[in-house]
C-alpha cells in the first residue's frame, strides 16, 4: 500500500479528473432524466459498466465540457465545495437542485488494485441512484432550463481568475435569485466515500 | 431540573429564603446583538457562488426533428440559435457550403436532399440467420502463418479496410450498399460493417475464422481493386489483399 499526500504531484489531478468524468456523465443523465431536453438527442451508452444517457447535441455537449473544464481546476486545487446542477423554469427560479458535495481528505491512501475498481462500484451506486431519482420528485414545469453553480470554499470572487480557463466562457457571481429556493425540500440521494473522494 | 437548598437550622423565616433562592436563579439578562455585517466587500459574495456566464443551449422538439438527419454527421450544424425551420435551413445550407463539399459550387434542395440521404446509415443490418450460400474454403497456407505468428483465436475479431480506391470505379456509397445487401441477407458469416465516412473507409468486420472468405467476397463480389487490409485491435495490419490474390 502507497500513501500519498495532498502535496504529491497527482493527487489533484487525479481526483479532478475522475470528479469531472463523473460529473460530466451526471449532468447528461440528470438532464435525460428530468426532460431538461427533448429524449430524442439522447443515446444510450455505458459508462461504469452501467447505461446512461448521453446528449448526441453537439453545442451542449460542448457547453457541459467547457463548464467542467473550467470547474477541473478548482477540484484539483481543493477549492470547490459544491457543484450544482440547477434546473430553473422559464422565469429561471430554481425548480430542482441536484448538489454534488465534494470533499477530499487529507490523507491518500492508494492501493492501485482495489481503488479505481472500488471507486467505480461507488461512482455507478450514484449513476444509478440519479436514473431512478424521477421516481421520488415531482415532475418539472415545461420549458425548463438548467445552469451549473459551483460554490467555492473562499469567496467567489477569488477563485474568478482560476476559472477562467477559457477565453470564450466567462463565469459571473451567480444572482440569488438563481440560489434561493422557496420551500425546498431535501432528498438525500447518495452519499459515497472513497479514499481519494467524498461525494454527497 | 431540581434545586435543593440547605439552610441552617437558626433561620426562621423560609418564605425570605424562597424568595432570595428564586432571585438567584433567574435567567441572566440576554443582550440582542446587532447583525455582523462586514464593512469590506470581498466576503459579500462569500456564499454565492459562481456560474457560467453563457446560458446553455436551447433545443426545442420542433427543431430536433430536423436536427435528426445532422445528429448522424460529425460536423454538426448548430440549431439552437436558430428560432425557426427557415433559418434553420439556411444555417444548414450555410454550412455545407462552407464544407469542403460546397467549396466550388452553390447548395440546391437536390444536393441537400441527397445528402441527408447518404448520411443515413453508417452501421450494416446484423441478421441473426447463419446460413452462408457458400461453402467456406480452408485457411491458405499464408493465412495460417499470420495466425500462428500472431497468436490469433478463431474467434477473434479481425477488420478488413476498405478505402476509397479500392472501391474505383464505383464509389464508395455502391460498395457500402451492396455490402449491406449481402450482410443482410447473411452472405458474410459473423460480419457486421461500418462506414466511416469521415475517412472514406468501410470497415468489415467478422471472426478471424471467416477472414479469408470474406476476403474473397469483398474482393470478387464487390469488384475490388488494389490492396485491402486485415486489422487486428492493437496488433494493426497483419494481412492484405496481395497475399489473397497470389492464392
Amino acid at each position: 500500500m502507497t500513501t500519498l499526500t495532498r502535496q504529491d504531484l497527482n493527487f489533484g489531478q487525479v481526483v479532478a479528473d475522475i470528479l469531472c468524468e463523473f460529473l460530466e456523465v451526471a449532468i447528461h443523465l440528470i438532464l435525460y432524466v428530468r426532460e431538461v431536453y427533448p429524449s430524442g438527442i439522447f443515446q444510450k451508452r455505458k459508462k461504469y459498466n452501467v447505461p446512461v444517457q448521453m446528449s448526441c447535441h453537439p453545442e451542449l455537449n460542448q457547453y457541459i465540457q467547457d463548464t467542467l473544464h473550467c470547474v477541473k481546476p478548482l477540484i484539483e486545487k481543493n477549492e470547490a465545495e459544491k457543484v450544482v446542477v440547477v434546473i430553473m423554469d422559464k422565469e429561471h427560479h430554481p425548480v430542482e437542485r441536484f448538489v454534488f458535495e465534494i470533499s477530499q481528505p487529507p490523507l491518500l491512501s492508494i492501493s492501485s488494485e482495489t481503488l479505481l475498481s472500488h471507486l467505480e462500484q461507488l461512482l455507478r451506486a450514484v449513476i444509478l441512484k440519479i436514473s431512478v431519482c424521477d421516481a421520488v420528485l415531482d415532475n418539472n414545469p415545461p420549458g425548463c432550463t438548467f445552469t451549473v453553480l459551483v460554490y467555492t470554499r473562499e469567496a467567489a470572487t477569488r477563485n474568478m481568475e482560476k476559472v477562467q480557463v477559457i477565453k470564450d466562457f466567462p463565469w459571473i457571481v451567480a444572482d440569488e435569485q438563481e440560489v434561493l429556493m422557496q420551500e425546498p425540500r431535501l432528498i438525500p440521494l447518495k452519499t459515497m466515500t472513497s479514499d481519494i473522494v467524498k461525494v454527497q | 431540573m431540581d434545586v435543593c437548598l440547605h439552610y441552617k437550622d437558626n433561620q426562621e423565616n423560609q418564605h425570605d429564603l424562597m424568595l432570595i433562592t428564586h432571585r438567584n436563579l433567574e435567567d441572566f439578562p440576554c443582550r440582542v446583538l446587532k447583525k455582523f455585517t462586514p464593512w469590506f466587500p470581498s466576503g459579500a459574495d462569500k456564499y454565492l457562488p459562481i456560474k457560467p456566464k453563457k446560458a446553455p443551449p436551447v433545443i426545442s422538439p420542433k427543431h430536433l426533428k430536423s436536427a435528426r438527419c445532422c445528429l448522424q454527421r460529425e460536423e454538426f450544424v448548430v440549431l439552437s440559435c436558430c428560432p425557426d425551420d427557415e433559418q434553420f435551413e439556411e444555417a444548414r445550407k450555410r454550412k455545407f457550403a462552407t464544407s469542403s463539399e460546397g467549396i466550388d459550387g452553390e447548395w440546391n434542395n437536390a444536393q441537400l436532399e441527397n445528402e441527408s440521404k447518404k448520411f443515413r446509415r453508417s452501421w450494416s443490418v446484423f441478421s441473426h440467420k447463419t446460413k452462408t450460400a457458400e461453402s467456406v474454403q480452408p485457411f491458405s497456407r499464408q493465412f495460417h502463418m499470420a495466425i500462428q505468428t500472431f497468436g490469433l483465436h478463431h474467434h477473434q475479431r479481425a477488420k478488413w479496410i476498405i478505402c476509397e480506391l479500392n472501391c474505383a470505379p464505383n464509389s464508395i456509397e455502391e460498395v457500402w450498399s451492396r455490402l449491406s445487401h449481402a450482410i443482410k441477407h447473411s452472405r458474410l458469416p459473423t460480419c457486421n460493417a461500418n462506414l466511416q465516412r469521415s475517412l472514406a473507409q468501410i470497415w468489415v468486420y467478422s471472426d478471424v475464422f471467416y477472414c479469408e472468405y470474406i476476403g474473397h467476397f469483398l474482393r470478387h463480389k464487390l469488384q475490388l481493386s488494389g490492396e485491402i487490409n486485415l486489422a487486428v485491435h492493437k496488433l494493426g495490419n497483419i494481412f492484405n489483399h496481395s497475399f489473397l490474390s497470389t492464392l
